[in-house]
């Protein structure tokens, strides 16, 4: 992918507007739906294996599947090379969770945990602009 | 009775929790970097914030673990999509890629943990 044709971060909450309701229950659906399952396993199997479904892809199909409809495959697949990065980040998110709940507590563990990950994620996106070069 | 009520407030914090992700998602510009948010750990901290109500640190710091099993399996979801999406539609490239999901956090998982 060249980098030409990527414009600069930013925001844009005009999109905000253009985004069907019904994507948006899709998506809750989704995310109740997959948050369920990994209480009921967690019960059943412990909180170490429901701990797994923890990091389902929950938004990611549902994502793609309405931008590769509402917009195009292509936009799709740069939507999942962001999302090869977040999940790379994400198993930072769930070393430094199980790192600092035991010693700091976890509201801190957690807001720490999503700050990591975050910044994990952003220095990857980074990163591969840069090596995808101009 | 307190365990499905658990189940139903873990899935409605979940739902949540990913539509306030999406929602930052959709507004983010260039979607490469919007897709980041496509794997931000939206059920994971509404799971282990409930988690740690409901039965505490010890439970919530297992389920972490279990977590980065979970996450090695979306990275290698998300690259088996992007391969697929060649080929076929979003919806089986990700179809498709969630046996990779399954494989590779729940076959991690056992190999290691087991």
């Amino acid at each position: 992918m060249s980098k030409r044709d990527q414009p600069a971060v930013g925001i844009s909450l005009s999109a905000l507007r253009e985004v069907p309701r019904g994507d948006l229950a899709i998506r809750f659906a989704f995310g109740a739906g997959i948050s369920s399952i990994a209480a009921i396993i967690s019960y059943v199997f412990g909180a170490r294996f429901g701990g797994v479904f923890l990091a389902f892809p929950a938004i990611l199909p549902a994502t793609l599947t309405l931008i590769e409809k509402e917009e195009s495959k292509r936009k799709a697949e740069d939507d999942d090379i962001g999302a090869i990065l977040g999940a790379a980040a994400l198993i930072l998110f769930g070393g430094l969770a199980w790192w600092l709940i035991p010693t700091i507590g976890a509201p801190g563990a957690i807001a720490v945990a999503v700050f990591g990950w975050l910044s994990a994620a952003a220095l990857f996106y980074a990163v591969l602009r840069v090596v995808s070069g101009p | 009775m307190r365990e499905v009520l658990v189940v139903l407030v873990k899935a409605i914090a979940g739902g949540t929790f990913v539509l306030l992700f999406a929602l930052l998602g959709q507004v983010l510009q260039p979607k490469w970097f919007s897709g980041l948010f496509s794997a931000a750990p939206s059920v994971a901290v509404a799971g282990l914030i409930i988690t740690v109500v409901d039965k505490g640190d010890h439970e919530a710091s297992l389920s972490a673990i279990g977590m980065m099993f979970g996450a090695v399996g979306f990275v290698v979801f998300a690259i088996c999509v992007r391969a697929l999406l060649v080929r076929h539609s979003a919806l089986v490239a990700a179809a498709l890629a969630c046996v990779a999901w399954l494989v590779a956090a729940i076959g991690g998982y056992l190999l290691v943990l087991r």
